[in-house]
C-alpha cells in the first residue's frame, strides 16, 4: 500500500456542532533517524526525533439548531474535540489553530547489543495541562540475540488501536490524525512491562508477532476529565492493565487483533487548590 | 554504477541461508522481526533508491515513514548505514546474521549471495 504525502482532510463529523473543519498537516518530518545523529564517539548515544506543524479551522457549525454560539468550561462553541486525551478543542470564532502541532525528541542509549534504554519526549502546541511536555516513553530492553524476543519495562504508549502507540508521529502514517471517533482514551500510556516474540508461520512469507502487556498508569489532572468531563481536577487511574495482542504480516498485509482490559477509577483532589498548598506550609 | 546494474543480496559464508525471497528481504529491511540484521547503503547513494525501488518496492518516503514507526514505537532501530559495497562487505563478513546489497559486479568470494536482483 503505498503512502501518499499528508493531504488535507475534511472533517464532518458526527459531533452535530460543527458541520465543517478543515484541517491540513503543512510539514512533517524526521530527524536523526538513520543514527544520523550520534552524541558519543562509539555510536551507543544517538538522537532522533519527528515534528508536524498542522493548521485547522471550523468552517462552518451551528448551535445545537440555530442558537446562537454559548460557552461550555473554557470554549466558545460551536467547537470540536479533535484530541480526547490532551483536550484540544478547536472553536469555530477563533482564527487558525496550530494547537495540533507536535516535536518529538527519542534518545536511546545501548548499553551492548541486547540492553539499551530509550526515552521519549514530545512537546504539544496545545496541552490542556500546564506543562505542554510530556515523557510519552521511557523504557529500558532487552532483546534476544536473533531480536525475536523483546523485553520492556518501563513507560510505555499503550499499543491498544493500529495507531495508537504512534499516534503523534504524523510523519508515519498519511492523514493529518487517526480519527478521534475510534481513538478516544483519556489515558495513552502506562508504566509497565511489555513481552513481544515474533516467529515465522511453518517457512511461509507470514510472519506472527504476540505481544502481551501488563502494567497501570495513575494520571493527575486528566486533561479530557479535569476541563470537558467534569470540570474540575480529576486524577484518572488505569490499574490491572493486562493486554495481549497478535498480528501476522507477510511484507505487504498486516493484519492484527488485540484484547485489553484494565481496571479505571477516577478521583476529584483539590491538591492543586491555593489554599490547600497555604495548609500545607502553615 | 550504471541505473541498469543488477542488484546482489549477500551474507557471510557463516550464515545458514542459501537463499531469500523478496517477501522476507522486505520485512528486514522496513523492521519487521525477520531474523536478520539489515545493512544499508548510504540514503543518498543511487543503489539505496534502487534496491528499495526494485526489492522492496518501496519508494524511500514510504521506507521513511514505516521505519519512523519502527523506531518511535520502540519495535526495531533503524539499519546502519555504510558509505559503500566493500564497507557493505566488510561487515557482513564481521556479522554472520547481517544481509546487505551491494552492485552484483562488486561481489567476490568474501561473502554468499542469496539473491541476485536484476
Amino acid at each position: 500500500m503505498p503512502i501518499p504525502y499528508p493531504r488535507p482532510s475534511i472533517n464532518t463529523s458526527s459531533i452535530v456542532k460543527v458541520k465543517a473543519l478543515v484541517a491540513a498537516t503543512l510539514l512533517s518530518g524526521i530527524f536523526g533517524q538513520a543514527g544520523a545523529i550520534n552524541l558519543d564517539a562509539e555510536g551507543t548515544l544517538t538522537a532522533s526525533g519527528f515534528y508536524s506543524l498542522t493548521a485547522a479551522k471550523i468552517l462552518d457549525g451551528a448551535t445545537q439548531g440555530a442558537g446562537p454560539s454559548w460557552n461550555y468550561a473554557q470554549w466558545r462553541c460551536p467547537c470540536f474535540v479533535a484530541n480526547w486525551a490532551t483536550a484540544t478543542v478547536y472553536e469555530k470564532d477563533k482564527a487558525l489553530s496550530f494547537d495540533e502541532s507536535v516535536v518529538g525528541l527519542q534518545l536511546s542509549k545501548e548499553f551492548t547489543p541486547q540492553l539499551s534504554f530509550t526515552t521519549q519526549i514530545v512537546t504539544r502546541s496545545r496541552d490542556a495541562r500546564s506543562a505542554q511536555t510530556a515523557v510519552d516513553w521511557a523504557y529500558g530492553t532487552w532483546q534476544s540475540t536473533d531480536t525475536y524476543t523483546k523485553l520492556r519495562a518501563g513507560r510505555m504508549r499503550v499499543p491498544l488501536y493500529y495507531y495508537s502507540d504512534y499516534l503523534y508521529v504524523g510523519y508515519a502514517y498519511p492523514w493529518v490524525r487517526a480519527p478521534a471517533e475510534s481513538y478516544i482514551t483519556e489515558i495513552e500510556d502506562y508504566d509497565g512491562i511489555n513481552l513481544s516474540h515474533a516467529m515465522r508461520l511453518a517457512d511461509s512469507d507470514w510472519m506472527l508477532t504476540g505481544q502481551i502487556w501488563y502494567g497501570r498508569r495513575n494520571d493527575q489532572d486528566n486533561p479530557l476529565y479535569s476541563r470537558i468531563i467534569q470540570l474540575a481536577p480529576t486524577d484518572v487511574t488505569w490499574s490491572r492493565i493486562n493486554g495481549i495482542s497478535a498480528s501476522v504480516n507477510n511484507g505487504i498485509a498486516d493484519l492484527r487483533m488485540v484484547l485489553m482490559t484494565t481496571r479505571k477509577s477516577m478521583a476529584q483532589t483539590a491538591r492543586r487548590h491555593p489554599s490547600v498548598a497555604m495548609c500545607q506550609f502553615g | 554504477m550504471p541505473a541498469t546494474a543488477a542488484i546482489a543480496i549477500i551474507a557471510s559464508h557463516n550464515n545458514p541461508a542459501s537463499r531469500i525471497g523478496l517477501p522476507v528481504l522486505s520485512q528486514g529491511f522496513l523492521g519487521m522481526a525477520s531474523g536478520f540484521v539489515p545493512i544499508d547503503q548510504k540514503e543518498e547513494s543511487p543503489i539505496f533508491r534502487q534496491f528499495y525501488e526494485k526489492a522492496v518496492r518501496r519508494d524511500p518516503r514510504e521506507v521513511k515513514a514505516m521505519w519512523a514507526r519502527m523506531v518511535f514505537t520502540g519495535i526495531a532501530r533503524p539499519p546502519r548505514q555504510f558509505e559503500s559495497d566493500e564497507a557493505v562487505k566488510r561487515e557482513v563478513v564481521a556479522n554472520d546474521r547481517a544481509i546487505g546489497y551491494i552492485d552484483a559486479n562488486a561481489v567476490d568470494n568474501s561473502v554468499k549471495v542469496l539473491l541476485i536482483i536484476p
